[in-house]
């Protein structure tokens, strides 16, 4: 393979074997946005995420959030449990009247629970040194992986509602080591 | 459809590989060198009265606003990420029975200073000419040359003359 631009090599034979190697393929999406944002087409030309690993997490915050609340009104203490002998209608191993026992069952669906923040807490899981990084010409670094538990909690007034969100996040971090 | 609309997906197909390549050897992270490269393309496209512009234009295009980016950037994060950038994904198409090669001049690249790497990446994988490099680079063709032949001298040493 020579220079298409008839240029005399420096090093023919090294020249040749580097241009045997092509430059990596660009992936499908941003082709997409190159063509799209080139021929003026009126769909959204996205930029590439920044952090898409925090895009799963992200997800798990409503989800924990209606999974604690079905949870809590689910295990609600009940403040005037009605005997089981004044029902003989109900067999013991069926599950209790929503509408007559359960606390949270009288409140209606359409009106806003308040609650208030009573605890947040980040908590380190798991610290992994992932070893030591070499720059030429620069400090080394260490290289520290640290796995993280964001956790907040809300209560209503009346106890008989608590929500709780656990955020997973986890952080690389480059810490510079001084050699003496 | 217009005949320059047409015109695009091959003319991008062909040439965005190399255009790739030499962003990201003018930035310090994938997101920003395929940020870059589409700036560059519209902004040379503009210019070109929106038909593919010739290669020149878009390298030198790529230079300046890559200038401008590292301006903006702070140092803190310039050195935190020109230590991860080692241990970016590599540059070249590292296909089966050209791996370990294609490995090997990856790593000797990202290692070789950025004023000899950008003229051997002009000149082997985008095929410019010395005097297209010199303009894109804003410097003498003589010093285009040189650098040419140093970036080649780095890179035989670095792989160790492995390459056959």
């Amino acid at each position: 393979m020579k220079d298409k631009n008839a240029e005399p090599d420096f090093d023919p034979t090294l020249e040749n074997e580097l241009r045997k190697i092509a430059p990596a393929s660009v992936n499908s999406h941003l082709l997409d946005r190159l063509k799209q944002a080139v021929t003026g087409s009126p769909t959204v030309v996205q930029a590439t995420p920044r952090h898409p690993a925090l895009n799963w997490r992200l997800c798990m915050v409503p989800a924990t959030a209606v999974a604690g609340i079905a949870l809590m009104a689910l295990l609600a203490p009940q403040p005037n449990p009605s005997p089981i002998s004044s029902s003989p209608s109900r067999p013991h191993a069926a599950l209790p009247d929503p509408q007559s026992t359960s606390p949270t069952a009288t409140v209606p669906v359409e009106e806003p629970i308040e609650l208030f923040p009573v605890r947040r807490n980040n908590e380190v899981m798991e610290t992994v040194h992932e070893g030591i990084l070499h720059v030429p010409g620069q400090a080394p670094y260490r290289k520290v992986r640290v796995q993280m538990m964001d956790s907040m909690e809300w209560v209503a007034p009346d106890g008989a509602t608590r929500v709780e969100f656990q955020i997973p996040r986890e952080e690389h971090l480059l810490v510079p080591m001084d050699i003496r | 459809m217009s005949d320059t609309s047409l015109k695009w997906p091959a003319w991008l197909d062909e040439h965005s590989p190399k255009l790739l390549l030499f962003a990201r050897t003018q930035t310090r992270s994938e997101p920003d060198a395929e940020d870059l490269l589409q700036e560059a393309i519209v902004e040379a496209a503009r210019k070109s009265g929106g038909t593919p512009p010739d290669l020149p234009l878009v390298y030198a295009t790529l230079r300046r606003r890559a200038i401008d980016l590292a301006r903006r950037t702070d140092r803190r994060s310039a050195r935190e990420e020109a230590v991860m950038k080692t241990f970016e994904s590599c540059w070249f198409d590292d296909c089966v029975e050209q791996q370990e090669k294609a490995r090997l001049i990856d790593r000797a690249m990202k290692r070789m200073p950025e004023k000899f790497r950008e003229v051997v990446m002009l000149k082997i994988w985008s095929e410019l000419t010395f005097a297209q490099i010199a303009e894109t680079l804003n410097i003498p063709l003589n010093t285009a040359a040189s650098r040419y032949r140093y970036g080649l001298e780095t890179l035989r040493r670095d792989t160790n003359l492995k390459l056959r």
